[in-house]
């Protein structure tokens, strides 16, 4: 063989391989081992490169670009299967109820592994899901299992502008529209927070999912702006990982683990619930509305959220 | 310093700051609508095209008054509206976005309109000094568009200075209001320094014929 063919070839093969490579992500999963991911759809929307990705086991990833993690798994059609720890741990706000839930919104459905477990285990709850990117809510639907219904509804719409312009109050608002890389400012402030409040029926309560792999000031300042709006507010660190979920209660008093818990065994009992909310509740419950943070509160004029996002917060998480 | 040098690099100057301030405020407006109309793609949109539209205007409003003859009296006075302005929004532009939120011109309308009412005026009278500041330096007409040349690129290079320092590190300094009021005061110092300039000149007496 001519050397200049052989060179060829070998590009070809590199060439080749560089393009495998693109269409197979290799991700490792918590159990360590590497799973081979195809992409079965990619598409840009106005706000992210949307990729849906499926493994030999039939799970699927959305991610909003190549370069960050996924933001939601699910195994389309089984609404019981919840992959990430959070959206388990994000599920502890029901146990925080003092009632069965009746309305709830969720702002941010990523793939709608969240609402859908909800529907599943609480079928009479009505959800609103305000997601600002009508592109999710699409590739959610038809590559993902999410089935909307006439008492499950997606708003396509900004968050905050989703609240501010309707006054109808929830029991339960879970905010998830942050993730890895980017966080919305103004869905971070004093005044947006405020504005949940006010969407909340009485004992009604506020989960969100907050990102910190790593304490940065970004989540330090978040604690802080939850802890001058609402009297409650509990953390819990979903599976023990860089998730975290706030709790928050608009009155004042407290929940104690014991109540939650008990209420957590009450409330799945007889419920197709996959996995134990009351062990949940009893490992991961951490009352937070006395602990003493330094940090900003975070407000509409000052939220530097992706800047504080890259300080190391000094200071222990006390 | 040789005051026609001094004259020269007091141009150099305004061109850059008056390019940062724009910029600054471009990115900064960014925070003022987020509240109220998200920070969607049509906000961002909205923005640009707002302060594309009002630096459009001012090239060519600049551009006319330029033609009757520039000073840097008339410099000063064309700073003295933005500095003014810019140093209002802390004050006015969030209770009027509260307005037009609740007016509900929806997701494109909205903050095209909240952009247009805040930026549109500000921006002119920043793209009127593009012109004037060339009418002011180049004597020579031979060299006009090396003249033109320089100031675009001096005040282009202060808006990359003025966007990287307000996304990287006034937002996180300052907050969005003070940092409304620095520029308001920058633009204000760059009053004050034309209006120096004016009377440095008067001193001078007519330029030597070359």
């Amino acid at each position: 063989m001519r050397p200049s063919l052989a060179k060829a070839r070998l590009l070809a093969g590199a060439l080749l391989a560089l393009g495998l490579g693109f269409l197979l992500d290799l991700v490792t999963p918590s159990g360590g081992q590497a799973l081979q991911l195809r992409t079965i759809y990619e598409t840009d929307s106005l706000y992210h490169h949307l990729l849906v990705m499926e493994d030999s086991q039939g799970l699927r990833y959305l991610s909003f670009n190549r370069a960050m993690g996924h933001q939601s798994v699910v195994k389309p059609g089984h609404p019981e299967h919840l992959t990430f720890a959070y959206t388990k741990s994000g599920f502890a706000a029901l146990a925080f109820l003092d009632r069965p839930p009746s309305r709830a919104l969720f702002v941010g459905l990523g793939g709608g592994s969240m609402p859908m477990y909800l529907r599943l285990v609480e079928p009479r709850v009505v959800i609103d899901i305000a997601e600002i990117d009508p592109e999710v809510a699409r590739v959610a639907e038809q590559y993902l299992g999410f089935r909307p219904d006439p008492a499950m509804k997606v708003f396509t719409q900004d968050g905050r502008l989703f609240l501010k312009r309707n006054p109808q109050r929830y029991d339960l608002i879970f905010l998830d529209a942050y993730n890895d890389q980017a966080v919305p400012f103004h869905l971070t402030t004093r005044e947006f927070l405020e504005l949940v409040k006010r969407r909340l029926n009485p004992g009604g309560v506020v989960a969100s999912n907050i990102w910190s792999a790593d304490m940065n000031r970004f989540f330090t300042a978040q604690i802080k702006t939850y802890q001058a709006v609402f009297p409650q507010l509990y953390l819990l660190r979903a599976g023990g990982g860089g998730n975290y979920i706030f709790l928050a209660l608009a009155e004042p008093g407290k929940v104690e683990a014991g109540a939650a818990v008990a209420r957590a065994r009450a409330l799945t009992k007889d419920k197709p619930w996959s996995f134990d909310l009351a062990e949940l509740v009893e490992t991961e419950y951490d009352h937070y509305s006395q602990r003493q943070v330094e940090a900003p509160v975070l407000s509409d004029d000052y939220a530097p959220v992706n800047l504080m996002r890259h300080q190391k917060d000094k200071s222990p998480l006390p | 310093m040789n005051p026609r040098k001094f004259l020269g690099l007091a141009v150099y100057l305004i061109a850059f700051a008056s390019g940062a301030v724009v910029m600054a405020v471009e990115i900064l407006g960014s925070r003022v609508l987020a509240p109220f109309f998200g920070n969607s793609i049509f906000v961002w949109g909205s923005l640009i095209s707002v302060f594309m539209l009002g630096l459009a205007a001012g090239y060519y409003l600049g551009g006319v008054l330029a033609e009757r003859g520039a000073s840097f009296a008339g410099l000063a006075l064309l700073l003295l509206a933005p500095s003014l302005l810019v140093s209002l929004y802390p004050f006015v532009a969030w209770p009027l976005c509260d307005w037009l939120f609740e007016l509900d011109l929806g997701e494109r309308l909205g903050p095209l309109t909240a952009s247009l009412v805040l930026f549109t005026l500000p921006t002119i009278f920043q793209g009127a000094i593009s012109p004037y500041l060339v009418q002011l330096m180049v004597k020579d007409l031979g060299r006009v568009g090396r003249g033109a040349g320089n100031l675009y690129a001096v005040s282009t290079l202060g808006s990359i200075f003025g966007t990287l320092g307000a996304s990287f590190f006034l937002i996180l300094w300052l907050g969005t209001k003070a940092s409304l009021l620095l520029m308001g005061l920058i633009l204000g110092l760059l009053v004050i320094l034309a209006g120096f300039c004016h009377r440095l000149e008067a001193g001078l007496g007519p330029e030597d014929p070359r």
